[in-house]
């Protein structure tokens, strides 16, 4: 998958933006606050429909304007196809060629990104929450459908935490969501494992590659075991059973894959509590190059956003990450305050952004 | 109020229709047959007036019995639920369904204040005594589905079969919008609950 072209208009400072992306990779460089990495999340905005750092839409929309509009050209080896995303307070809406598709699956099959911030250090050194979540990002970007299994598990969480909380919550009504979660949450636990198990052996690779030091473990630890999708319903239906009536006393859902954790580990030790911060960067970068490389792996070819790339590892390292990035044939947009980053990459745009505007190098 | 803007105002109110398309509409509206407006005013004006819902199945209809309950020639032996009496109409489109209906009026949502007794549930089990078998079509999402697997445990002491439409319809789809062919599937490959 390629990019051909990015516009943005009144993208957060980008208020008129239209530049060639045709390139193995993109760079954008500039001085701090200039809009590099607006230029990188109006991208991923138009694959995913969000940005990476914003949680409102409203932020994404340049101050004083009400709507935004993001549009680009995608080549799939095969065929070009124009997305486009328009922004509003409260809304979005994206379009392949003109034209709202019928399902949201078919607008995120025609232009996938893998975005790793120096931010996405918290996923190793955060709460299982981040990891989580990095999990159910990494399953959507993999198979669209995934996003119906987290919104089934997620639905069915909200609508028993609702009953939970009601004076004298109905039984039967609650029996019945139970089982709906059961059934979601097992699900749920299932895929991710699966995820995880693709992700093993790419992790081990990629960090080898840019660290070369210690040995690392990638481990998703479900409440529901690791049988298969039947026996961690059968697994779940007896927790939720078991504690019933803790539930009720406590008015809140108590156990499940909502507890869930990706374990990573050093040395046999936990990453979160014993990294030091070189090796917290490396095994996060790992986890996203990781992504990228099974994705390879299933024929898919999402685009790599990398943001900031000097500060996040030394020189050395980066030069190692520039040469695992070009031997994985994927697209690569790079933002960075040092324009010499990729060094002498054949096959590179590089754009110098200065108040919102990128000017070709 | 000056009757265009009152007319706009109004419109306005209808699902899906904004300010632009409402001002559309009054002016296509003023430019037509005196008939044609009369007619439109009189179906609004008549519609809530002699409209009611039928006692038995709980459609919204101008009789009651609604004509479906009133036919005789529908299977008697069967029930289709469906949350939405719009609902009927594409169940009935598939023409593969020729038994009769029960409409819930929603689905089970704690989180909209929705529960059982909110719905036109008892009197479904009561129905059911009488038939011998009951096809859940509430919309595939995660209160649909609950209220099917409501619906199933609920009927059980009756020992009436209890079924679910299976997944043609794509998730997410509300019945009313679902296409005719994957709803004929849908019936076709119903699974019992
Ligand atoms: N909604 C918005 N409207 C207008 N300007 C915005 C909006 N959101 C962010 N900005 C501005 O964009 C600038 C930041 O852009 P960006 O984060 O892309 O910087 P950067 O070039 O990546 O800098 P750094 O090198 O520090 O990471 C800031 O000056 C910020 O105030
Ligand atoms: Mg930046
Ligand atoms: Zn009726």
């Amino acid at each position: 998958m390629r990019l051909l072209t990015l516009c943005a208009q009144d993208f957060r400072n980008l208020e008129r933006v239209e530049v060639s992306t045709d390139a193995r990779f993109v760079m954008f460089t500039g001085e701090n606050a200039q809009g590099k990495t607006n230029l990188l999340e109006a991208v991923h905005t138009l694959a995913a429909l969000k940005g990476f750092r914003a949680r409102r839409n409203r932020e994404l929309l340049r101050h004083g304007q009400d709507a935004a509009k993001v549009s680009g050209l995608v080549f799939d080896g095969e065929s070009r196809r124009q997305l486009s995303v328009e922004l509003s307070p409260t809304g979005r809406k994206g379009r392949v060629d003109g034209k709202s598709p019928a399902q949201l699956e078919e607008y995120f099959a025609s232009l996938r990104a893998v975005v790793f911030t120096p931010e996405d250090v918290a996923i190793v050194r955060e709460g299982p929450e981040l990891r989580r979540r990095f999990l159910d990002r990494a399953a959507f970007t993999a198979r669209a459908g995934f996003l119906e299994i987290a919104q089934a598990f997620r639905g069915a969480m909200e609508q028993k935490s609702a009953l939970l909380r009601q004076e004298r919550p109905d039984r039967l009504s609650l029996e019945v969501f139970n089982e709906r979660l059961a059934i979601a949450g097992a699900r749920l636990s299932a895929r991710r494992d699966r995820l995880v198990a693709e992700l093993h052996e790419p992790f081990l690779q990629m960090h080898g590659a840019i660290s070369g030091r210690g040995k690392v473990g990638l481990r998703y630890v479900s409440r529901l075991g690791d049988g298969d999708e039947a026996a961690r319903a059968e697994r779940f239906r007896s927790l939720l059973g078991e504690n019933l009536n803790a539930e009720l006393e406590r008015r809140a859902p108590l156990d499940g894959p909502q507890r869930d954790e990706l374990e990573l580990t050093l040395d046999g030790r936990s990453a979160r509590t014993w990294g030091s911060q070189g090796q917290v960067r490396s095994l996060a970068l790992a986890l996203k190059l990781a992504e990228l490389s099974a994705a390879r792996r299933r024929g898919a070819r999402p685009l790599f956003l990398l943001d900031d790339l000097s500060s996040e590892l030394d020189r050395l390292r980066t030069g190692r990450l520039v040469d695992l990035l070009a031997s994985l044939d994927l697209q690569v947009l790079v933002t960075s305050t040092d324009p010499n980053v990729l060094g002498d990459q054949p096959e590179q745009l590089r754009y110098a952004v200065e108040a919102g505007v990128p000017r070709l190098l | 109020m000056d009757p265009i803007r009152r007319c706009v105002t109004q419109l306005s109110r209808l699902p899906g229709i904004g300010e632009k398309t409402a001002q559309r509409l009054t002016w296509w509206l003023l430019r037509a047959p005196d008939d044609l407006v009369r007619e439109l005013a009189e179906s609004l004006a008549e519609l809530k007036a002699a409209v009611k819902e039928c006692s038995q199945c709980h459609t919204i209809a101008a009789a009651d019995p609604c004509p479906i309950c009133a036919d005789a020639r529908r299977d008697r032996a069967m029930i289709c639920v469906v949350e939405r009496p719009q609902d009927i109409s594409a169940v009935e489109r598939s023409g593969e369904y020729h038994g009769l209906y029960h409409v819930l009026h929603g689905a089970i949502s704690p989180l909209d204040g929705v529960g059982p007794e909110q719905l036109r549930l008892r009197s479904l089990i009561q129905r059911a005594g009488e038939v011998t078998e009951v096809i859940v079509a509430t919309d595939p999402d995660v209160e649909g589905d609950a209220t099917a697997l409501y619906i199933a445990r609920a009927l059980k002491p009756a020992g009436v079969k209890v079924s679910r439409l299976a997944h043609g319809v794509a998730v997410g789809t509300e019945i009313e919008y679902a296409d005719r062919v994957s709803l004929m599937r849908a019936l076709e490959n119903r699974r019992v609950l």
